[in-house]
């Protein structure tokens, strides 16, 4: 294989195939294969998102954005870290992953479509409500509100089939 | 329709894999599956697909029935099958 076939990137995943590749035979330890250690990351990653969601509401435009770029980066940094929690099967293309991995694929997406409805509506229905209720407080203006949630909603709707593997994925066992 | 429950599919890949000296890495390279499918294909936590389960009988040079079956095998041996 030419060099630059081993360092193809797929634009529409956003991974390259050696870190797909490298990824999926890493045989070292690490905590990231345990089932519980990767729940308490889409934990965390779904706090983050709902804090974000909200953030609009702090008073001060410099601490505001220095929280929404912590938040953000935050996010960024829990996205790649489950990605390779879970061997970036969520993001790789078909031609890296088999059968099985595919079936795996495949079931997060389904059920991250529909987790993204419930998510849509809640983050809608928060915009709605900070809109409504609690712009008087905020000396945001009242569109202003609706960023957090729309930043919130982008890196959810990105980082959802990760979460949903890194939920549902066992730990994983050694194998010889 | 609704879906029914996956039926179990009992396998003999880990003794015959023994057999023949691979390893799990070895088999999942020969058949083209990542190596943590050979793993759970062997615990009876994965069925495979027609495809998979032809190219592990051709590596493993039996025949697909010997290999994988919807009973128990030792209930197939007391049915003298």
């Amino acid at each position: 294989m030419s060099e630059s076939n081993k360092n193809r990137f797929y634009w529409v995943e956003g991974v390259t195939r050696s870190e797909v590749v490298r990824s999926l035979e890493d045989r070292r330890p690490t905590r990231l294969r345990d089932q519980s250690v990767r729940r308490v990351l889409v934990i965390i990653t779904g706090l983050f998102g709902l804090v974000l969601a909200g953030s609009r509401m702090i008073s001060g435009d410099k601490l505001r954005t220095y929280l929404e770029f912590i938040l953000m980066a935050g996010m960024l940094y829990l996205y790649l870290t489950l990605r390779r929690s879970i061997r970036h099967i969520s993001d790789a293309p078909d031609e890296l992953l088999d059968e099985r991995l595919i079936g795996l694929r495949n079931g997060a997406y389904l059920v991250a479509y529909r987790y993204l409805f419930a998510v849509t509506i809640a983050l809608f229905s928060l915009g709605h409500w900070l809109l409504r209720d609690l712009s008087k407080y905020s000396d945001a203006r009242p569109t202003e509100l609706w960023q957090g949630p729309i930043f919130s909603f982008l890196m959810l709707a990105a980082s959802l089939p990760a979460m949903v593997l890194a939920w549902t994925l066992p730990s994983e066992k050694v194998e010889e | 329709m609704s879906r029914q429950k996956e039926e179990p599919v009992f396998n003999r890949v880990e003794i015959l894999r023994l057999a023949r000296g691979l390893t799990r890495q070895q088999l999942a390279d020969a058949v083209g599956v990542h190596y943590q499918t050979i793993g759970y294909l062997e615990r009876g936590e994965y069925s495979p697909s027609l495809v998979l389960a032809l190219r592990i009988a051709e590596v493993l040079e039996h025949e697909v029935g010997a290999i994988f079956s919807i009973e128990p095998f030792e209930e197939r041996k007391r049915k003298g099958r």
